[in-house]
């Protein structure tokens, strides 16, 4: 029985094998690297300073880290926003209708998103973009470009994680007791209140993990900022680009990551000890 | 869309968006495999710049090569960005770089060798280097690089929407409100032609208050740029697209543009486009020292040059009237105009400056 438990042990222990060094092993080298002296010939992993992390009190990287923040809330709030009555919809459709419509969302995470930014960027363009639409459609005087926006970033970053958003609300709208509803129903409460004292509660929890999911999948977003956004609204993530790969400053680009995911960890913590409280309550 | 055009050592720009594939690709140089004829074959390994570059030199420039010296030449491409060199350095410390021959920009020069990477080269053993311009024969603090070709960062514009073109870069700071595309960072050629159109020359950008009188002229700019483009298919996509009037942007890439049908106009204006140059170097721990001497010998002769200028795309470090090159070939990838020379030594020395007071201008 031991020689069995041990056998599964070693067969079971590669995702922590897997974990440690994809996930440990990189994130101790950013820390050292964090801590190293910076040199402008490449990476020197000597010498102990804290003086990377100086940067941090900078009000420019304090205003970035508020910005990544807040466009990860706001993709995230509008992600469920749209997921949730889209999975729901999709939930009660027929059989091959649902499966055309997550094979559709899976196939969306096939492209990469610098294909979708530069899509993005051509779609909103003044010459063939979305405007000449809406100039057809009377909604617009004259063609206009609408790229850099923050609503370009905003759509964008929506399109790339409302299939996550989808596929996590799924399984819990698929196997929601419809009868439950029914219930409510003939106990007399009209729809919307069935709705919202039956279906809400069951998949709060659900909306919540894909809201957490959605936020930390844009904290780190890169390129749509990069190619759609206006350089004032910049997120972090583009500020540790430029600083790691055109100002070679390995340790402040280091410290700047430290930093950004240790806020990231502390937003999703806090999210999801919310999403607790409040299903405890519920 | 137009055939995607390599310029070259704006390596970092493009490292950004190929992300993680830049890093695998890095991780694992190809290595073809290389059959063996004869025991006395000669060959060689030379990394450029990947994509378009690197198969343009494998195609027209490198069997030229061979042509004329029976040494066989194993094409390499590059990963491009910053770990290209950490990787090489570490390479070449445990005695086995991956190629004979690498292509850099001059500030990757000057890295490689304040970390004693590049072997020293024999000037007598390279007879043609006296063919190259005298710009590119300068002495340095030490022999280890040779000008292989060039590029230049122009003005370019949408002649339909701005007319009349602009001769001078003093029309960047003209009114136009949200009309121009400009390279972000301090990477950026707006620093060279700043200093050259507003300061008497590039030197000023070697001391930090002559960087932040450099930037605050470049703030000045800031109502007129729509764009701050850090990679150069985002520029390309806001030209073809009528997104911008225009802005500073890679001349041979606009030239491939033009002939693609794309209406812009690379303009070269009278201050001069700011030009960089590409170097070959030889890592130290590489054994082909005859075979490398051969090719960098051959890169600096009329016969080299003109196959760069017409395939490669990029200009030539040798002067004009020693190439065959028509008007036309001539003009697609260069310019008689004296140009800007790039601000290397202060990059070189201000680069982790340079892009912090860049970025808090931009993001102000």
């Amino acid at each position: 029985m031991t020689a069995l438990h041990l056998r599964l042990g070693v067969l079971l222990s590669w995702p922590m094998v897997a974990l440690l060094g994809l996930g440990a092993v990189p994130f101790v080298l950013l820390l050292r690297i964090s801590v190293a002296r910076h040199d402008p010939n490449g990476i020197a992993l000597s010498g102990l300073t804290l003086h990377a992390y100086g940067a941090l009190t900078e009000p420019e990287l304090l205003g970035a880290l508020l910005d990544s923040i807040r466009l990860a809330v706001i993709v995230g709030a509008v992600s469920v926003g749209l997921g949730y009555p889209l999975t729901w919809a999709i939930a009660r459709m027929r059989r091959r209708l649902q499966v055309a419509w997550l094979v559709f969302l899976l196939a969306t995470l096939s492209l990469s998103d610098v294909l979708i930014a530069f899509s993005w960027q051509v779609m909103l363009s003044k010459r063939i973009g979305l405007s000449n639409l809406f100039v057809a459609l009377g909604l617009m005087d004259g063609p206009e470009s609408l790229t850099p926006s923050a609503g370009a970033v905003v759509a964008c970053l929506v399109y790339l994680v409302l299939p996550f958003t989808v596929l996590t609300l799924f399984p819990v709208f698929s196997r929601l007791d419809l009868d439950l509803i029914q219930a409510a129903r003939t106990l007399g409460a009209s729809p919307l209140r069935a709705f919202l004292s039956v279906v809400v509660p069951m998949t709060k929890g659900p909306a919540m993990i894909a809201f957490v999911m959605a936020m930390v999948l844009t904290v780190g977003a890169y390129v749509p900022p990069l190619v759609l956004g206006r350089p004032q609204s910049w997120p972090m993530a583009v500020l540790i680009g430029s600083t790691a790969l055109a100002g070679h400053d390995l340790p402040r680009a280091s410290a700047m990551s430290v930093f950004l995911l240790a806020a990231t960890v502390l937003l999703a913590f806090v999210a999801f000890q919310a999403t607790r409280m409040r299903v405890r309550n519920s | 869309m137009t055939e995607p055009s390599f310029s070259p050592a704006k390596t970092s720009r493009r490292a950004i968006l190929r992300g993680a594939g830049a890093a695998v690709a890095a991780a694992a140089l190809p290595m073809p495999f290389i059959r063996r004829t004869q025991a006395a074959e000669r060959t060689i390994r030379i990394s450029t710049f990947g994509g378009y570059f690197e198969r343009m030199f494998a195609q027209h420039v490198f069997p030229a090569f061979t042509k004329a010296t029976g040494i066989q030449v194993q094409s390499i491409e590059q990963p491009e960005g910053a770990q290209f060199l950490f990787q090489l350095a570490a390479s070449n410390k445990a005695g086995s770089p991956p190629m004979d021959i690498c292509c850099l920009g001059a500030i990757d020069v000057l890295r490689g060798r304040a970390q004693g990477i590049w072997r020293g080269l024999d000037k007598t053993a390279i007879v043609n280097f006296t063919q190259l311009m005298a710009k590119f024969q300068e002495p340095q603090p030490a022999f280890d690089n040779v000008a292989a070709m060039s590029w230049y960062m122009t003005f370019v514009i949408n002649p339909e929407e701005l007319k009349p073109a602009p001769d001078s870069w003093t029309a960047l700071w003209d009114k136009h409100p949200n009309a121009w595309g400009i390279m972000n960072g301090s990477t950026s050629q707006i620093f060279e032609l700043t200093a050259a159109t507003y300061f008497g020359g590039i030197d000023v950008l070697l001391t930090e208050e002559g960087i932040d009188r450099v930037i605050a002229k470049i703030s000045e700019l800031k109502g007129n740029v729509k764009l701050w483009w850090q990679d150069e298919g985002t520029m390309q996509t806001a030209l073809v697209n009528d997104e911008v009037l225009g802005g500073i942007y890679m001349h041979d890439t606009a030239m491939i543009m033009v002939k693609n049908g794309t209406p812009v106009q690379s303009i070269f204006p009278k201050e001069g486009a700011v030009e960089s140059t590409n170097f070959w170097c030889q890592p130290a721990a590489s054994a082909k020292v005859a075979e490398a001497q051969e090719f960098l010998n051959f890169s600096c002769t009329p016969e080299a040059q003109q196959l760069i200028a017409r395939f490669v795309g990029s200009a030539p470090v040798i002067d004009r009237a020693r190439l065959n090159l028509t008007d036309q070939e001539f003009a697609a990838v260069s310019s008689n105009t004296p140009s800007i020379p790039a601000a290397t030594e202060a990059r070189y020395r201000h680069l982790d400056y340079m892009e912090r007071q860049f970025t808090k201008m931009v993001t102000a």
